[in-house]
């Protein structure tokens, strides 16, 4: 095999001729300033070291984000899984019954009206069905699959904030007719799931009643998460390391509503 | 090619390429690892997400475990652990994965990558 020469093998040649040169300047090799490869690369590997953290730590906080609103979905969704629905009456006992009329200009006005009980003496009368939500027992659930979602995803997370609210249908008033004696005010049940009051107007003693058709909870709640390499970025930047560059602190907000698939059709009038 | 390599600077050259080149090889390899193992973390998160809503929904372990794989291999993930739980009105998927990547003559390493979805059971009404 050559050894050497004008007739060895080209590779061979070049690694001996690679390697007496750097026997012989190995002490400047690094310094030379004729060689700016090296100088080159390891400034583009720093940019590139430099912008891979960043993807990283935006896929970081992007899979976080994730992580959270997904929590969200199942909180708010938890939220509505209390919801029921009922079925109240709109007649108590007794109703009025307008029995004369006067017509002036083509438009009738009740001038007389009797009581009219109803014959078993209880909720007789049109029943109306409405969807309904206990708030307490809804936040708690929002509260307790949020925590939950995260720590099974062993999310390092700090809830700031969780507001909860509960809204209701407005639209949907049906007529409840007032009760005389014998009967509890029907509307002790209605200022109870709703804090709404009202009054019965004479003559008709009737009063509007809301008898929601679809409940719809919110969830406004603010998150705190370390970002990856965050403290080490902060800790850089500013000397106490406690800086908007170690944790992002975002607000999400999530709603959920639920419906009652079937509502009775209301009477056109609650009293006759 | 000949005089590149017989002039000075030109062996410095080489010489620099050759210390530097294993290093980005290195990192570039070592990036894309990062990148694979964190977009099959999410996508486990996603169809567990997915997985546990509709086995909350119907209350069917085996058609949330279904969708759970249905949304994996949209994102062409596969290779994992689907596991159904109960937790009170709970219904959760919980995906398991053993991402690897290889390097060679050290062997084989990786995460193990975990997705967890719980959503309560939906009374219908």
């Amino acid at each position: 095999m050559a050894t050497g020469g004008d007739d060895s093998p080209l590779s061979l040649y070049i690694w001996r001729k690679l390697m007496r040169e750097y026997i012989e300047n190995r002490d400047s090799l690094i310094e030379d300033n004729k060689g700016s490869v090296l100088v080159f690369t390891a400034a583009i590997i720093m940019m590139m070291l430099m912008i891979a953290t960043f993807q990283l730590v935006i896929g970081f906080i992007f899979r976080d984000q994730i992580v959270v609103l997904d929590a969200l979905d199942s909180a708010i969704t938890a939220s509505l899984s209390p919801a029921e629905e009922v079925i109240r009456p709109t007649f108590y006992y007794e109703k009025f019954k307008i029995t004369e009329y006067v017509t002036i200009d083509g438009t009738q006005f009740p001038t007389a009206y009797e009581w009219i009980n109803y014959d078993d003496k209880d909720v007789a009368g049109y029943s109306g069905n409405y969807i309904r939500l206990d708030k307490g027992e809804a936040e708690s659930n929002a509260r307790e699959y949020f925590e939950r979602y995260l720590e099974l995803n062993k999310a390092d997370y700090t809830i700031e904030n969780f507001d909860f609210e509960v809204e209701y249908d407005n639209e949907r008033l049906l007529p409840v007719v007032n009760a005389r004696w014998h009967t509890s005010y029907p509307v002790s049940w209605w200022k109870a799931e709703f804090g709404d009051a009202g009054d019965f107007v004479f003559p008709n003693q009737l009063m509007y009643i809301r008898y929601p058709r679809w409940v719809k909870t919110t969830i406004n709640t603010t998150v705190r998460m370390p970002i990856p390499f965050g403290m080490g970025l902060a800790s850089m930047l500013e000397a106490d390391g406690n800086s908007r560059f170690s944790a992002i602190t975002k607000t999400y907000q999530s709603q959920g509503i639920k419906e009652i698939k079937v509502v009775n059709p209301p009477p056109i009038y609650g009293w006759e | 090619m000949i005089k590149l390599f017989k002039d000075q600077r030109g062996s410095a050259v080489m010489i620099e390429l050759a210390i530097m080149l294993p290093i980005m090889i290195m990192l570039f390899y070592g990036f894309t690892m990062f990148t694979n193992i964190l977009s099959a973390d999410i996508a486990i998160k996603t169809a567990a997400r997915e997985g546990a809503r509709e086995y909350a929904i119907t209350n069917v372990a085996s058609k949330g475990v279904a969708k759970a794989n249905a949304e994996l291999s949209s994102s062409k993930v596969s290779g994992v652990s689907i596991e159904p739980f109960t937790e009170g009105d709970g219904r959760g998927i919980r995906i398991t994965k053993k991402m690897g990547f290889t390097i060679p003559f050290a062997g084989t390493y990786g995460p193990t990558l975990e997705g967890v979805g719980i959503f309560v059971e939906e009374p219908l009404i």
